[in-house]
């Protein structure tokens, strides 16, 4: 029993390879049709830098009250040189971020590149996207404008009611934790100061840790094959590392262009970018961002227990796909994930409209 | 690799990445060192951030005595009147108007529109109130929804009469 | 006042009805009776001021504004809060377009409860047609075709119907912006792309 551990734990954790040999000199990537995808989840990463850094930059102008919110921002985007890019930046590589990381989890899904030795992989890589997500939900409130601030006030109502179906004490946790992620019934001063504390310090401390073990595993395991017919093997350095860059840069390339032409808030109508006074009327289009629109479509036709119960379920699918998925052929794999996938656009894009049709 | 290779395309690797380089070095650098403003410029900004500091003032004034008290201080009896309502802040924090009814009865009414939040006019639009927004109308006595896209009453707020004047107090 | 306007006839105006009042001809109890049936007027039919151009604009963009368009304040003129009627003092409340109109200001100053847009509408346009084309807002859009007051490359008559703020250059549609932010900054994109790229070219050229 306790052997049958300590070899699962050596089958995971190989640290024999590691030597300069290994992880520099000999190390190769399979070449084959879908090389591709290996490309993804170094672009999240590389999205994940310019947050990094546009987000340092922005730090030193942006004021966390919410007298000054706003007009920092303000000051930024129409007074600072170059604060229009850096917030737009900023802005647009979120969302490129979290579309990468999408992307990148279907393709590992798809794969099936989740198996031994690879599962522990798999499960900081959900983590990472749920706490990439977090970084979504906590930096759209701290612009304090009507948008920002109504859409959370319905981000945290869904959170606060997420557990009152169930029965007894069970109902406690939904309003505990919205009531503390809130710092209060309300969004206060003291949902911003939690917000910014977690968009600028706590969740990128947790992302960094679970990033080093993430890549640390990679390295270690290399490039999965199992599932693909690869034809044959190419050197990581210089290779491999240069079609890296490349690709790196080429992503920088777009988002600066696109930062430099299309206000990302040009999407929005101007009343939602107002600053958020309290006791003000509320805008017409209060939505989340758009990588939420898949969880909120639902919500506003279908019964809340259903949804809450569902994405439940969906998440713990995803997280422990390892075990759940195990015996699950690649074919249907393959069918999972385009169904998935046509779920989200279809609900992203159209969602509003499919709900409009349906409340008729 | 290609040492020919190498030479022949190491310049333009190197100019390229000193292009780009300088470019988004000389933004950043204009970006640490922040703008300059004209005087008119800071002072509207100035202004700008006086508006908040103002509003923001008041507003935990209110709060305070908010908590301080249970019963705050609205109008006098006789200030009241029929077709336009006194406007203040209840025990929330949201606004809400006070009308003299019949038989010269206060009535209190959150002015908070339950459509989407607007704050309902105080003069009385044909005997009823109306919301701008969107056009809905409610009526003064009950707060009840009459017309237009709101379809839940506005909430009457509590209140005592005392030596003819008016307090609102917490809701128990 | 501006429905008193509309349902009178073309004959009377303002000035003849404030000519009636101030006639030395009346006397003071009918004086005083025409000015307080003047300013019932004034206070009963001042709450829909301009509602045709938001119902306008927002027919045309499709989508749902509010009077911060034009107006200091998201509810529009009527009301107490700073950039509202009720919050101006006696001084402040003569620069409304309206009394500077009534006075025939030669220069128009800025009226406290107009935004940036609301101003120069008035500027440009003057106040007459501006009330004129409460019944036409159209004749609106076809005075704005040639200006464009935040310089965002988009006519402030398109912004009218994209229901975009004529004074925010970050504020237009993204199709539109994108393509006037293209041809503003040309030079430095092509520039961008041109050294990136061959940076990249020239770095796959090391691979072995």
């Amino acid at each position: 029993m306790f052997e049958k551990i300590i070899q699962n734990l050596k089958d995971r954790f190989p640290v024999e390879k590691i030597n300069f040999e290994n992880f520099v000199l000999k190390k190769e990537v399979p070449v084959h049709k879908l090389s591709w995808v290996y490309y993804l989840g170094g672009m999240t990463m590389f999205c994940f830098l310019i947050q990094v850094i546009t987000g340092l930059l922005l730090l030193p102008y942006y004021q966390s009250n919410i007298i000054n919110a706003y007009q920092s921002i303000e000051y930024i985007t129409y007074f600072v040189p170059s604060g229009f890019l850096v917030r737009n930046l900023h802005a647009w590589s979120s969302s490129f971020m979290i579309f990468f990381a999408i992307i990148h989890l279907f393709t590992v899904f798809a794969t099936k590149s989740y198996q031994k030795p690879r599962e522990l992989t798999w499960m900081t890589g959900v983590i990472l996207l749920i706490i990439t997500l977090g970084f979504g939900f906590t930096g759209y409130l701290l612009p304090w404008n009507q948008l920002s601030v109504n859409a959370t006030k319905v981000g945290m109502e869904i959170l606060q009611s997420s557990t009152s179906f169930l029965p007894g004490i069970f109902k406690l946790p939904g309003e505990f934790f919205a009531t503390n992620l809130r710092g209060g019934a309300s969004i206060t001063q003291s949902t911003l100061s939690r917000f910014f504390a977690l968009h600028v310090v706590i969740l990128p401390f947790i992302f960094l840790a679970l990033i080093m073990i993430h890549l640390f595993l990679v390295q270690l395991h290399g490039m999965s094959k199992e599932n693909f017919k690869v034809q044959r093997y190419e050197k990581f350095f210089p290779n491999f590392f240069i079609k890296d860059i490349a690709i790196w840069l080429f992503l920088f390339l777009v988002l600066l262009v696109i930062a430099q032409t299309i206000p990302y808030d040009s999407f929005l109508s101007y009343p939602l970018k107002a600053q958020y006074i309290d006791n003000s009327p509320t805008p017409a289009g209060i939505k989340p961002e758009w990588y939420f629109l898949f969880l909120y479509y639902p919500l506003e036709v279908l019964p809340k227990t259903f949804v809450i119960v569902g994405s439940f379920i969906v998440f713990i699918a995803i997280l422990f796909t390892p075990i759940f998925f195990k015996k699950v052929s690649i074919k249907f794999h393959f069918l999972i994930v385009l169904f998935v996938f046509a779920y989200l656009v279809i609900s992203t894009v159209w969602g509003g409209d499919i709900v409009q049709i349906i409340r008729k | 690799m290609n040492r020919r290779n190498f030479l022949r395309w190491l310049p333009v690797a190197v100019v390229s990445f000193i292009a780009i380089t300088t470019n988004l070095l000389s933004k950043l650098w204009a970006y640490i060192l922040g703008p300059k403003l004209t005087a008119e410029q800071e002072a509207k900004l100035i202004e700008k951030k006086i508006q908040n500091l103002e509003r923001t003032v008041s507003l935990e004034k209110l709060r305070e005595e908010r908590l301080l008290k249970n019963k705050i201080f609205i109008c006098n009896l006789q200030d009241l009147k029929k077709k336009e309502g006194v406007s203040f802040v209840d025990f929330n924090l949201k606004p809400a108007l006070a009308f003299k009814g019949i038989n010269d009865e206060p009535i209190l009414i959150s002015s908070v529109c339950t459509h989407l939040g607007c704050t309902v006019q105080n003069k009385l639009n044909k005997g009823r109130l109306l919301c701008p927004c969107h056009i809905s109308y409610f009526e003064l006595e009950t707060g009840k929804a009459l017309e237009g896209p709101a379809k839940v009453p506005l909430p009457m707020v509590p209140f005592v009469v005392e030596d003819e004047k008016v307090f609102i107090v917490k809701n128990v | 006042m501006y429905r008193l306007l509309e349902n009178d006839t073309k004959g009377v105006t303002l000035n003849k009805v404030k000519g009636l009042i101030t006639s030395a001809d009346s006397s003071l109890a009918l004086r005083m009776t025409l000015l307080v049936i003047f300013l019932f007027f004034l206070n009963v039919t001042s709450a829909f001021a301009f509602n045709e151009f938001q119902t306008f604009i927002e027919q045309k963009s499709k989508k749902q504004l509010n009077c911060a368009y034009c107006h200091s304040h998201v509810n529009g003129p009527n009301g107490n809060e700073a950039g509202q009627l009720g919050s101006l003092s006696e001084d402040e409340k003569q620069l409304t377009a309206y009394n500077q109109f009534v006075k025939s200001n030669k220069e128009l100053v800025d009226s406290p409860i107009l935004n940036e847009f609301g101003n120069y509408l008035v500027k440009k346009l003057g106040y007459e047609k501006i009330t004129n084309a409460q019944n036409d807002p159209s004749l609106l859009v076809n005075e704005l075709n040639d200006l464009d007051l935040d310089h965002d490359g988009i006519s402030d008559a398109q912004e009218l119907l994209d229901g975009t703020l004529p004074n925010d250059p970050l504020d237009g549609s993204p199709v539109k912006l994108l393509i006037n932010n293209l041809k503003k900054k040309w030079v430095e994109i092509i520039f961008q792309i041109t050294m990136v790229l061959l940076l990249i070219v020239s770095l796959l050229r090391f691979r072995s």
